[in-house]
């Protein structure tokens, strides 16, 4: 493991911990584009956006607007076109594959809408997966610290399939928690929850971000969800089109609607 | 219906075809099998009636021996009175034997491991098969023909002076011509030696008498009358026979014994396809699982579960089918295959152009159907009870470990199958054996998905401290589906089993008889070739040696005791007598004195008189060739290994056997003489007399032996192998299968920094993992048949079980790593996999 990507992923500032104000995450001039001639679909057009450390940021559009293409490209499970990502200070647009996985395994963490368990583990060796797999002893306290927070108690030791959808949503964040990424990236978190789960849910990642100075950007298109985050940032047809801070459901559903139009 | 099932089957296509190739190799060895031995059967027809063209009758003696004794000679005189009965037109004695070409290196002339073979030259008659190709036929005294072949391979020249070793030492001839043999250049590749009749019956030791009289009838005269009145004339224990009685005779002897060799060959192709059958039955129940969906959307428009039922067994008749064809066309490849892997195990194999038979045709495309739709019933079931609403629900591996019904017929059907192979062994006959082997494989197959899951967690568990998180989730994944893990563990079971049996069985035999060897040899110096059979006059040679005090013949024979065919040896008692100056073989405690046999007389071991009810005394219905003889028993002795269970002396085989060649002989140094000089001086008279001949110390002699038992050790393993890489397809396939099901869990793990050789590990840690249950399967029940084998073998002097636990500790070692192996390219594919679309898999 000691190959020159490992040497500056480790040297970098340290993960998690960047105070307001300086970028966890950032794109310029981010193009991403499908099929050839006249086929070719523009999924990005040009995204310059910087994603601030220490904040909640949620992206939001219509469906086809290029949200879930760049927040792939950002967590490096996409390749651009053309454009630069950068995570942190690193640029990661040219990195080869097996940068890209110990740069998902040391710095970015994920939850996806659904499916974010192995089925196979319990809901703890979930948790201490990606340190498990990076070889790492989980550093004790500050996974006392991730576990308290999930209050999950004694179901730890339970397989996926013996929990609820809120409750492995909420063991998929305290697994991207755990290894202390400089980034959270999360796909629809709610998507497949009832409104109570996702309410457990969406508090848990804002006291993650709060609390505990994480930096998480999420993907949605419910209004309300994308109330939880500090800032929302709007794409239509592979653009940035508008932001806003500390937002409320109903700025954003008119927002929403006036875009849509 | 149907064109779903065509579809269903062209969208799965590698997944069946990967299937299809476990029947394909069974089916291929099944069919090379029969094409190599129709092959060889009908090239040997072809020369049987070749040889016989023209013979319309044969005189000999009667014998109720099979063809392995050679029948009690005809006396010279007979011819005349032959000639004389009333439509002969010819009458010709006929004269064979062992003869070895040596030539002038000193090396013994032989093709591969055919026969050497001497005969009279019966000249350019109608009876005669052999031909003059070039020179002349062998007229006067000191001169022969050899045949096409031999001179050819060989570098012979006419005028060159030969050595021919026959049953009457080592004599040297001129070469004068060249024969062929009926219509061809030799005789199924045996070396064929022709001297004019007086050297013939001189070398072949037949002076004034011939094997028997073959006569043409006269014009318009047919084979039946003529052997009536042959029949008339012959005198008592002589008869006729027909010269197509000749060939059907020569023919069926041939065909038994090839049929020996068929079903060794076709057991190993049996083994394939019953592999084969378990991957077939794997490979449909989890394509069956993963389609539920698509079954659960067709019974939800309205197929019936008949209809549901019918497409999978369709789609199996059409893999099946398909499977066969290629496999009966590869089976010709595979035959000629068989030729040289038997040839470079020794075994040489006569062939001409492939036959490929209708039998054959018929039977491959019928097994391999039959095969693969059978296996297909217990998933087209499954398949047919997918409820409609199961179109709305996620699919997942079953988790189920057995119902309770498949865990009884699983233990019944083991019990039954352990009752039948442990019957079989004892009396009930090698087809109740095989029924016996074949359910208890099927029954553990069934109990396999019980145990596998706290197996896979048991192999597995060194893999969590070894492996880290990828041997951990292979450890996992193997005892998730546990079925999954059972089935394609038990396909490697077979195999595994098979190895290990032979393995204990040989390591005992090998123990066995060296410890026989050790136990009963007193003579220093034993003597012997690869055939086991050598001109006694060695043995007169070695004793006329001043270096060696006494040289030993021992010769295995038949005889008939109460009816029944027994083998036994013949040897001068001195030999046997611990208290003579020349002691060479000792038979433990004895009851009787070994002298006595001398005036005739039976020696029988101990525990055969027992079984018999005979004691010391008593009187035995034996037979000889030459007719009954009852003899006395006057020995019974404890140890059988050196020479079977019945023993006479040498001078009443003398008096009663037409032949006696040597099995193999001992050599007691000359009172004061140096061990060595007296090996040095019998070496000198093997190398320059005897090639092929070797003077042995009993260490080297058991080694030899040992040599031998690897060696057919070898050949079964590999063999074996088919059924092995069968299995291990199926491991490939099952893990392929696996994968395909997990994708969004392989992204998963991708997507939170697993990297690709973790990945490609975690798969190769549950290949291991299944291979190891499987190799540790097969392991018990092969320890099992071998010790039964074993136990049932110590009638036949197989006195040790050994069970070699280092040999079995590297199967399964070479198992597992071979499981790695054949997870090498789903891994990959794995691997390969785009992380992005692989969660993003519906």
């Amino acid at each position: 493991m000691s190959t020159a990507a490992t040497a500056r992923l480790t040297t970098s500032p340290t993960p998690g911990r960047a105070g307001h104000g300086s970028i966890a995450a950032q794109t310029i001039n981010a193009r991403k584009t499908y099929g050839t001639g006249d086929a070719v679909v523009n999924a990005l057009d040009g995204v310059t956006v910087e994603l601030e450390a220490g904040r909640f940021t949620a992206i939001m559009g219509p469906s086809g607007s290029g949200k879930s293409t760049l927040m792939h490209c950002l967590a490096g499970l996409d390749t651009l076109t053309d454009g630069h990502v950068y995570v942190g200070d690193v640029e990661i647009t040219r990195m080869r594959e097996k940068q890209l996985t110990l740069l998902r395994r040391e710095r970015v963490g994920f939850v996806f809408q659904s499916y974010n368990l192995v089925p196979t583990l319990t809901a703890l060796e979930n948790i201490t997966l990606p340190l498990s797999l990076a070889g790492r002893k989980p550093d004790r306290q500050w996974l006392d610290t991730v576990v308290s927070t999930v209050g999950l108690g004694n179901r730890l030791r339970h397989k996926p399939s013996e929990l609820s959808g809120g409750q492995q949503q909420r063991v998929a964040v305290a697994r991207t928690l755990v290894s202390r990424p400089a980034i959270i990236f999360a796909d629809e978190p709610t998507g497949n929850l009832d409104s109570r789960s996702s309410t457990e849910i969406l508090s848990f990642m804002r006291r993650a971000v709060r609390e505990l100075g994480q930096t998480i950007v999420m993907v949605t298109h419910d209004p309300v969800a994308a109330s939880y985050a500090d800032r929302v940032v709007f794409l239509a047809d592979g653009r940035v089109v508008d932001e806003m801070t500390e937002p409320s459901p109903e700025a954003i559903l008119d927002r929403m609607a006036r875009l849509s139009r | 219906m149907l064109r779903t099932t065509v579809k269903g089957i062209l969208a799965h296509k590698v997944r069946l075809a990967l299937t299809a190739v476990s029947i394909v190799l069974g089916v291929a060895f099944v069919a090379g099998t029969f094409v190599l031995t129709d092959t060889i059967k009908n090239t040997y027809d072809g020369i049987v009636v070749d040889t016989y063209e023209g013979v319309d009758a044969a005189v000999r003696t009667e014998s109720s021996f099979d063809t392995q004794t050679a029948r009690e000679p005809v006396p010279e005189s007979l011819i005349a009175r032959i000639e004389s009965v009333d439509g002969v037109a010819d009458a010709r004695g006929i004269l064979w034997g062992d003869a070895q070409i040596v030539d002038a290196e000193g090396r013994a002339v032989r093709n591969g491991d055919a026969a050497t073979l001497g005969t009279a030259w019966g000249g350019n008659d109608t009876i005669s098969p052999l031909s003059v190709r070039e020179g002349r036929e062998p007229t006067g005294p000191g001169e022969i023909a050899v045949d096409a072949r031999t001179y050819r391979e060989h570098d012979l020249r006419l005028g060159d002076a030969v050595r021919v070793i026959t049953v009457t030492g080592s004599h040297t001839y001129t070469v004068v011509g060249v024969s062929g043999f009926a219509g061809g250049d030799d005789l199924a590749g045996a070396t064929v030696v022709s001297w004019a009749l007086p050297d013939a019956q001189d070398a072949l030791d037949r002076i004034g008498r011939f094997d028997s009289i073959q006569v043409e009838a006269a014009p318009g005269v047919s084979e039946t009358a003529l052997q009536a009145s042959l029949a008339s004339v012959l005198p008592d224990n002589f008869e006729a026979v027909t010269g197509s009685d000749l060939v059907d005779e020569e023919s069926e002897g041939f065909a038994s014994e090839l049929a020996f060799f068929n079903v060794f060959l076709l057991t190993f192709g049996f083994v394939a396809l019953f592999v084969g059958a378990f991957i077939i039955y794997n490979t449909f129940s989890i394509i069956v699982t993963q389609r539920t969906r698509e079954l659960a959307l067709i019974r939800a428009l309205g197929a019936s579960p008949r209809q549901v039922r019918m497409s999978v067994l369709v789609e199996s008749v059409i893999v099946g089918g398909f499977a066969s064809l290629v496999g009966l066309a590869l089976g010709v490849l595979v035959a000629n295959g068989l030729t040289s892997l038997l040839g470079s195990f020794g075994v040489e194999v006569p062939a001409g152009d492939l036959l490929v038979a209708d039998r054959t045709i018929v039977a491959s495309l019928l097994m391999g159907t039959v095969v693969t739709v059978l296996s297909a019933v217990g998933p087209a079931r499954k398949a047919s009870k997918v409820a409609p609403l199961a179109a709305m629900q996620a699919v997942s591996a079953s988790a189920r470990t057995g119902s309770m019904r498949r865990t009884v017929a699983g233990l019944v059907l083991t019990l039954a199958g352990v009752a039948g192979v442990v019957a079989g062994l004892g009396d009930g006959g090698i087809a109740l054996v095989g029924l016996g082997a074949l359910g208890t494989f099927i029954g553990v197959g069934m109990l396999a998905p019980m145990i596998s899951r706290p197996a896979a967690a048991l192999i597995g568990a060194p893999l969590r401290r070894l492996g880290g998180v990828a041997g951990g989730l292979a450890r996992q994944n193997a005892m998730r589906s546990a079925r999954r893990t059972a089935s394609t563990a038990s396909a490697l079971m077979i195999g595994l089993a098979l190895v290990a049996m032979s393995l204990i069985l040989a390591a005992s035999v090998t123990e066995s008889v060296g410890g026989q060897i050790e136990r009963q040899g007193v003579a220093p110096y034993l003597v012997r070739n690869d055939q086991f059979e050598f001109s006694p006059a060695l043995i007169e040679a070695f004793d006329g040696l001043p270096e060696i005090g006494k040289a030993y013949a021992v010769s295995f024979v038949q005889i008939h005791v109460d009816g029944a065919t027994k083998d036994a040896s013949a040897i001068d008692p001195v030999a046997l007598d611990p208290d003579g100056a020349f002691p060479a073989l000792s038979l433990g405690t004895t009851q009787g004195d070994v002298q006595a046999l001398v005036d005739g007389g039976i020696a029988v071991q101990a525990d055969e008189a027992a079984d018999q009810g005979w004691m010391l005394g008593d009187v035995l219905d034996v037979e000889f060739p030459d007719g009954p003889a009852p003899q006395t028993i006057d020995v019974i002795y404890e140890e059988s290994g050196a020479t079977g269970n019945y023993l006479i002396a040498e001078s009443t085989a003398i008096e009663h056997y037409a032949e006696l060649p040597a099995s193999y002989g001992m050599i007691v140094p000359a009172t004061g003489a140096e061990l060595s000089a007296a090996r040095d001086a019998a070496q000198r008279i093997v190398d320059t007399e005897y090639p092929g001949v070797e003077v042995l110390t009993l260490a080297q002699f058991a080694d030899a032996q040992e040599a031998e038992i690897n060696s057919l050790l070898g050949l079964i393993t590999v063999l074996l192998g088919l059924a092995i890489v069968i299995a291990l397809l199926g491991v490939a396939n099952t893990l392929a299968l696996s994968i395909f099901e997990r994708t969004r869990e392989i992204g998963l793990l991708r997507a939170v920094g697993m990297t690709r050789r973790q990945l490609r590990q975690m798969v190769r840690f549950e290949a291991a993992i299944i291979a190891t249950f499987g190799a540790l399967l097969g392991l018990s029940i092969g320890v099992f048949f071998g010790t039964a084998f074993v136990r049932a073998l110590s009638g036949q002097g197989i006195d040790r079980l050994v069970v070699p636990g280092g040999s079995l500790a590297v199967l399964v070692a070479i198992t597992t790593v071979l499981g790695i192996v054949a997870a090498i390219v789903p891994a990959r594919k794995a691997a390969r996999m785009n992380v992005l679309s692989a969660i993003s898999q519906a």
